[in-house]
């Protein structure tokens, strides 16, 4: 039995066995009282697709914008509206009261930072709670779980929301966003955040206004330092250094010599024109809402005599006037015609000259942090689902106001409010018209419905 | 604010605003442009929407569409205007007449009709379709966007009341190539080259005046932009940003003479 | 070594039950940790079984307890006596057999009914003189993370045009048989109701139907009890049992909400 360790080998062996153990065990508690506390605080990324697609149309191949010039862009933001976990909106004018102005700082205080509390009435960093993994720390539509969602969440920074009770290219009002967090969006991964209080809403929905402004904002700024573009610009400075250099631009002019180039803004300057064009824009827009009017009695009343004739005539119209069947098909399934890409994708594929069939351009784009571009069909409409919200006034609105950001036009100015009613009830019973038997047009002894 | 930029503008500018704030003559503007070296042909568009009746008509592609001696067509002369440059004339009366017309882009045969076209911030685009398929027509201005439906024999009638600096692309949604370019100005003072490349800008105010050409084959990319290469005889015609100031005197014409760009310097 | 090991093992038997029986009793600091009221007609047999098992298995925890400390406690008093070497027992292994089979076949069977009750006997109701099954009261549709309910609109059937959807709110009248459908968008979720004791997984391309009979008014929770990502744990609606009045007051709001528009002011 010469296998069998002795006595004094198995107590080296124990020895050296527990030895390791105790190595291990350190090492992890060391590492766990490292790593708390020693992750740095979230930063808001630059805006890196937007400013490639500046360098790809506007400078010579394979050149870039200095890093100085996008360093005085970040530090404006930074200046003016804060960080992730210290948020503030710049005022527009030195004595602006908060009550006219487009947000609530301690409603930014609430969506901003840290998760701290869930204690009802101690809410801190609600967007980090229930939104970042989704829209990302920028509001960019780009967060952790973006890529596996279908349809990608919402990218904020260009001002462009689909469900809202304003026309094309207006902005929402804050009772839009407030609708969209209350009720979700059905049909995709935004989820309703009905549990939440009042108060909690509201904080996010301005913390939503607060990362839009600050997105469009970055953007203009950029689309206006690329307009007259020279790599010695400065887009902001202090207003002593601007009057500096004016009148050094008067000395050179009088002298005849050429003028050096003077900074394009002061902070205040930039804040007042840039940040307030759409500050006001998005004040206005409660002044835009499309009053929707009242609905007919016929409408989701299948035993109104008017019925029948009513859906006849908004299949009617969906498939000639409208032109609804062009694009969402003849029977509604979405099958019209169409590889379009959303606006928040033809922002960095079409505008920046990129065909879809350039990959390698397109890879570059998506390592800068833009989503792999998915192609936007039509609604099916036999679903039943709706995006925007199933009420009828939903409805109404997305057929006459149209859906931003997405290729649905508003409705023929020649559709009249019963018009477009009609196709709100057309539309609203297809899901539950069997697809192969819908009445045909002129037999009117049929019903419509089985 | 503004005002310290345009006080900036002015300073940088010397005496362009000044003088046309003094005009008490009107002169005209007028050239051609012409494409030097072999142009390929247009390239046939196969519809893939509404084939049936879109497929009917020959549709070609029009960014870049040349007359027989070289003459380029829809090329947009206007006056440059940037955040730092604004420059506002003075509207001569005989314009006044035409301010009170809408001009008319229509939907014809999957196509818009013209595919360049220019207008002013008093007029209202009227958008008709002529087809008997649905157009809608996105009008990608920065001042004015919009995208109405039109139905088959409609029409609709667009406010542009805000001037844009650059021509704006109008696309419709459901028939992706259809693509026209149409820019709002508050001056009437813009151009499009016809089918011979020839343009012709009358009355404009005395003074010094900043122009521009662009060009749906212009700057970087596909999205159009300002020709910079164009010659007259062997020297450049246009400075390093496109853009050339000319001096307009009462009763004279400015004659740009034959302009000329290399079919190179177009962007495929 | 072993002294210490018996009695960590007599402290957690001792301990554990002390804990469950503080917890039954409801005193300070463990009020409303045990079950929550009861307010399904089927209830009660749920906790009734719940009870037994219950029972059964405390006095097996105690008595698996209290031989285990003491044994490794004798060991351990005695540390130099050799170890018994046993080469099994026939009996013991019979006995330790039977004995726990004899009485999961007794839950077995004890239980059957209740189960039959809760998933198997599908509410009827006589309609014509015929027993017809219950139609569904409404349609509930899991979803990353809420609760869309949708409940028959104006016309009073399921499955048509004139649905009204709510999220979140699911209403039932007091004193009825309720039948809800249940289906998920996308994942697994499961419908938890504690105060009914109903609980049903809810599985994505599977449509099933719970059923309960409320008897008290009230406000209750309902809880996603199977993990579906990141918002599982604020994935919660409420079940709100009110008179048939107020049942048909919600209806009526709702439809004028959604499937009219009013003349505005």
């Amino acid at each position: 039995m010469k296998d069998l360790l002795t006595n004094s080998e198995l107590e080296k062996v124990s020895k050296v066995i527990r030895a390791v153990h105790h190595i291990f065990f350190g090492l992890g508690i060391a590492a766990c009282a490292i790593s708390c506390g020693c992750t740095p605080p979230p930063e808001f990324k630059p805006n890196l697709v937007e400013i490639k697609k500046a360098e790809m149309l506007k400078l010579e191949a394979g050149k870039q914008i200095p890093a100085a010039q996008l360093q005085d862009l970040q530090q404006f933001l930074a200046d003016g509206f804060g960080t992730p976990d210290a948020a503030k909106f710049p005022k527009l004018t030195p004595d602006e009261k908060e009550e006219d102005g487009l947000v609530r700082q301690v409603n930014l205080q609430a969506s901003a930072g840290a998760v701290l509390s869930n204690q009802e009435g101690k809410a801190q960093g609600l967007y980090r709670e229930h939104c970042v993994h989704c829209h990302g720390i920028s509001g960019d539509g780009a967060g952790p779980t973006a890529m596996f969602l279908n349809p990608y969440p919402r990218d904020f920074r260009l001002g462009k929301f689909k469900f809202k009770s304003t026309p094309l290219f207006t902005p929402p009002t804050h009772e839009d966003l407030y609708k969209v967090l209350y009720n979700g969006i059905p049909g995709t991964a935004m989820p309703a955040f009905k549990r939440l209080p009042k108060e909690e809403l509201d904080s996010l929905v301005d913390y939503v206004k607060y990362l839009t402004v600050r997105g469009k904002s970055e953007r203009d700024l950029l689309a206006i330092l690329m307009e007259e573009y020279d790599e010695k610009l400065d887009l902001i400075a202090t207003a002593d250094e601007k009057k500096a250099a004016e009148a050094a631009a008067e000395k050179a002019e009088a002298d005849g010599a050429e003028a050096p180039l003077a900074p394009i803004f002061t902070q205040e300057e930039a804040v007042a024109e840039v940040v307030g064009a759409t500050v006001e824009k998005w004040l206005g827009a409660v002044d835009s809402v499309t009053v929707v009017p009242a609905s007919p009695e016929w409408v989701a009343n299948p035993s109104h005599p008017e019925h029948v004739a009513k859906v006849e005539r908004g299949r009617e119209l969906f498939r000639t006037v409208g032109s609804c069947a062009q694009c969402h098909g003849n029977t509604g399934l979405g099958d019209g015609q169409l590889n379009d890409f959303d606006d928040w994708t033809k922002d960095w594929m079409k505008d920046a000259g990129i065909l879809p069939n350039e990959s390698e351009k397109i890879r570059q784009m998506v390592a800068l942090g833009a989503l792999p571009p998915r192609n936007i069909s039509p609604r099916n409409l036999r679903q039943g689902v709706f995006r925007g919200g199933n009420e009828v006034r939903d409805i109404y609105l997305r057929i006459k106001n149209g859906i931003e950001g997405t290729p649905m036009p508003a409705a023929a100015v020649t559709l009249s409010p019963d018009d477009i009613w009609c196709l709100v009830e057309f539309v609203r019973q297809m899901p539950y018209e069997q697809i192969n038997r819908p009445t045909r047009l002129g037999n009117k002894n049929e019903k419509a419905t089985q | 604010m503004r005002f310290g930029n345009a006080i900036l503008a002015g300073l940088l500018l010397s005496t362009f605003s000044a003088s046309a704030l003094f005009a008490e003559g009107w002169g005209d503007f007028k050239g051609k442009i012409v494409v030097k070296g072999t142009v390929p042909a247009p390239s046939p568009i196969d519809p893939d929407k509404d084939k049936q009746f879109c497929g009917k008509h020959k549709l070609v592609e029009e960014s870049l569409v040349v007359g027989k001696d070289g003459g380029l067509q829809n090329c947009v002369v206007l006056l440059f205007r940037s955040r730092t440059v604004k420059q506002e004339p003075k509207v001569h009366p005989s314009y006044a007449e035409a301010a009170k017309k809408n001009p008319v882009l229509d939907n014809k045969g999957c196509r818009f009709e013209p595919h360049v076209m220019t207008m002013t911030t008093a007029q209202k685009l009227k958008v008709t379709n002529s087809d008997a398929v649905g157009h809608n027509a996105n009008v990608q201005s920065l001042g004015n966007p919009n995208n109405p439906q039109i139905p088959p024999g409609g029409a609709v009638e667009l406010d542009m009341k805000k001037s844009d600096n650059l021509p704006a692309a109008v696309v419709c949604g459901a028939h992706p190539w259809m693509k026209a370019v149409v820019l709002v100005r508050d001056e009437p003072y813009t151009a499009v080259t016809n089918a011979n490349g020839e343009f012709e800008i009358k009355n404009l105010p005395d003074g010094e005046w900043i122009f521009a050409f662009w060009h749906e084959r212009g700057g970087k990319t596909k999205q159009g932009g300002y020709l910079t290469a164009l010659k007259a005889g062997d020297k450049d015609y246009l400075d390093k940003a496109g853009q050339v100031k000319i001096t307009v005197k009462d009763g004279q014409v400015v004659d740009a003479g034959v302009l000329s760009i290399e079919s190179k310097d177009l962007i495929p | 070594m072993g002294r210490l090991l018996s009695w960590t093992i007599h402290a957690v038997t001792i301990l554990g039950t002390g804990f469950i029986i503080w917890a039954i009793m409801g005193w300070a600091p463990l009020e409303r940790h045990w079950l929550p009221d009861n307010v399904n007609k089927y209830g009660p047999i749920i906790d009734h079984l719940f009870n037994v098992v219950l029972g059964i298995t405390a006095v097996i925890f105690v008595i698996t307890g209290v031989v285990l400390g003491v044994s490794i406690g004798k060991s351990a008093a005695n540390p130099t006596k050799p170890a018994s070497y046993v080469h099994g027992s026939h009996v013991l292994e019979l006995v330790w057999s039977i004995i726990p089979a004899g009485i999961l076949l007794f839950i077995t069977f004890y239980q059957m009914d209740a189960w039959a009750q809760h998933k198997m006997r599908y509410p009827t109701e006589t309609v014509d003189g015929h027993q017809v099954a219950k139609k569904p009261h409404a349609r509930l549709v899991a979803r990353q993370f809420d609760w869309d309910v949708w409940y028959p609109g104006p016309d009073g059937e399921l499955g048509t045009h004139d649905d009204l959807l709510n999220t979140d709110e699911l209403y039932v009248p007091v004193d009825q048989e309720i039948v809800v459908q249940i289906e998920s968008q996308d994942v697994l979720h499961s419908f938890f109701v504690p105060h009914m004791r109903l609980k049903q997984d809810v599985v994505p391309g599977m449509r099933q139907f719970v059923w309960f009979h409320p008897i008290k008014q009230g406000k209750y929770e309902i809880a996603c009890t199977e993990l579906c990502g990141w918002g599982h744990y604020k994935m919660r609606a409420h079940l709100h049992v009110v008179t048939p009045e107020k049942y048909a007051e919600f209806i009526d709001n709702l439809a004028a909400q959604k499937l009219t528009v009013p003349e505005s002011e």
